[in-house]
């Protein structure tokens, strides 16, 4: 899965989704300091660093690709949480184990897709093979530039007539 | 295989029609966000549902307001689609629910109205979601003039014109100076289609750039299309005979915190005057339930919401509300959300019934 963060528009329908379908959301919404909403979530590495610190091998990958936690060996050390470049696994505070997306797993064994890919507004979530995921985001990426070329010769042409 | 082509409003179940259908009707009123997802999940339970949007297109303020680059109206259409041929959801638009509101913005686009006691009369289960669609006045002395809109009826002009039920001529017209006052999504919205309508923007907000609700990134985004941005400003009088011909503006003394002014007062003696052609008003929409008063013995709560229970269950049996009109303006993922757990509520006490 990959959230393409470019054309999110901070609307938080993954997050709100996600957190009526897993009781906590495993997607969030977050604002820099300047301001640009970007949402965070596990993009289930190739390779997870999360994985390889792990002491009790908690955390694996399944036949999906999804990084996943068996939670009875989670010991709560945090190393995970340390480790993950993008933030993306948070601890249980009742539980005291840590939580993560887990590309709704119970939605797929029922044969669905995670919520939040069939419910973003803008679709920016891409779920797929690995061709899938990044031909999408040049699509967009491509569609994109397009406007803003088409709005900076706007912008041309406006500051061309400024004198009136 | 491909997935997220578009906004599946019946994301809970699988692309094809219940196997189990339930012999109860549910009503919806409004299709925007909450009334949709509220639909897809009742549609998913297997419930026979209906509908009324008195718009002549669903999808409420992700079609009508929020400008196709941030949603592409198509990916809401598409998941309508679905819930029409795939789950027999019967979407009648152009169809305004009533029990004697006053009339909003894009009512004249209605084909006709049915009374709301019909609707909550013939279906066992009704859920309200007519979002926000009043826009708060501009609390300035003068504006009594044309030349002012809201922010709301601007957009919602541009886009019915967009979308050819419209024409041209409808929409609104803003000569080159145009002062934008506010600075939530709204107002950001508003100013992206001034400034490519060809206009000169100046956005006038309380808050500061960085506690713009709309985020820093969208005000500087604007700034760099060639807005002016004027921070810890209020319009104090709007000048002109019989349109707006220049503003006076005030500093202001306030506190913002979490996109709420929690003080505001004016500064004396900092009086100036700037030219403005139009003025566009993006401070806040008030509730839009489709009544007015308590009508039906469907109390309202503060702001003019529709009071909800934890059961998202008006003060009237079987009739339950989301979104907007029952929690105040908010963002497409709260609302959503809101329809979602009203379905889960009206799904519940169906079973009851059942």
């Amino acid at each position: 899965m990959l959230v393409d963060v470019g054309g999110c528009i901070g609307c938080e329908v993954c997050e709100k989704v996600c957190e009526f379908v897993n009781s906590h959301a495993r997607v969030n919404i977050y604002s820099t300091s300047d301001g640009i909403l970007v949402p965070l979530t596990c993009v289930h590495c190739t390779n997870p660093v999360c994985v390889r610190v792990c002491p009790t091998g908690a955390l694996y990958k399944d036949g999906d690709g999804a990084v996943l936690v068996r939670e009875y060996r989670c010991i709560g050390c945090k190393l995970c949480a340390i480790a993950c470049p993008f933030g993306a696994i948070d601890i249980d505070p009742v539980k005291g184990i840590i939580r993560k997306c887990d590309l709704c797993a119970e939605r797929r064994r029922q044969g669905l897709v995670p919520a939040c890919v069939e419910t973003c507004p803008s679709g920016v979530v891409f779920y797929g093979e690995y061709e899938e995921v990044t031909r999408k985001p040049k699509r967009k990426a491509i569609e994109l530039l397009r406007q803003m070329k088409v709005l900076s010769s706007e912008e041309d042409k406006e500051s061309n007539t400024q004198g009136r | 295989m491909s997935f997220g082509e578009y906004m599946r409003f019946t994301f809970m179940c699988k692309k094809e029609k219940p196997a189990q259908r339930l012999d109860a009707k549910v009503a919806i009123i409004g299709a925007g966000p909450a009334g949709l997802a509220a639909a897809g999940y009742l549609a998913c339970k297997g419930y026979g549902i209906t509908v009324y949007e008195r718009l002549p297109l669903p999808g409420g303020m992700m079609v009508f307001g929020i400008p196709g680059a941030r949603i592409p109206k198509n990916r809401v259409f598409l998941g309508c689609k679905e819930l029409e041929e795939i789950f027999d959801v019967r979407m009648k638009t152009s169809c305004r629910i009533s029990a004697g509101g006053e009339e909003i913005l894009g009512d004249k686009l209605a084909k006709e109205t049915l009374e709301l006691q019909r609707a909550i009369d013939e279906s066992d289960a009704t859920v309200i979601a007519t979002g926000t669609w009043i826009s708060n006045a501009l609390p300035a002395e003068g504006t009594n003039v044309d030349g002012i809109y809201s922010a709301l009826e601007y957009l919602f002009r541009n886009r019915s014109c967009e979308l050819g039920l419209m024409p041209e001529c409808e929409k609104v017209k803003l000569s080159s100076k145009v002062a934008v006052v506010g600075a939530g999504l709204v107002a950001a919205d508003a100013a992206l289609d001034a400034i490519r309508d060809g206009c000169q923007v100046h956005l006038i907000s309380i808050e500061k750039l960085l506690e713009a609700p709309a985020g820093g990134y969208e005000i500087n985004r604007l700034i760099e299309l060639g807005s002016k941005h004027t921070e810890r400003t209020v319009i104090k009088r709007v000048i002109g005979e019989e349109k707006v011909e220049a503003i006076e503006l005030i500093d202001v003394d306030a506190e913002v915190k979490n996109g709420v002014i929690l003080r505001l007062e004016q500064i004396p003696g900092t009086e100036r005057t700037v030219d403005a052609d139009n003025i566009i008003v993006a401070i806040g929409q008030k509730p839009t339930p489709p009544f007015r008063n308590e009508v039906l013995g469907i109390k309202l709560s503060r702001g003019g919401r529709i009071g909800i229970d934890e059961r998202f269950m008006t003060s009237r049996e079987k009739v339950f509300a989301a979104g907007d009109v029952a929690a105040g303006t908010s963002k497409v993922g709260r609302a959503f959300q809101s329809g979602l757990r009203a379905a889960y509520w009206v799904d519940r006490y169906l079973q009851k019934m059942l």
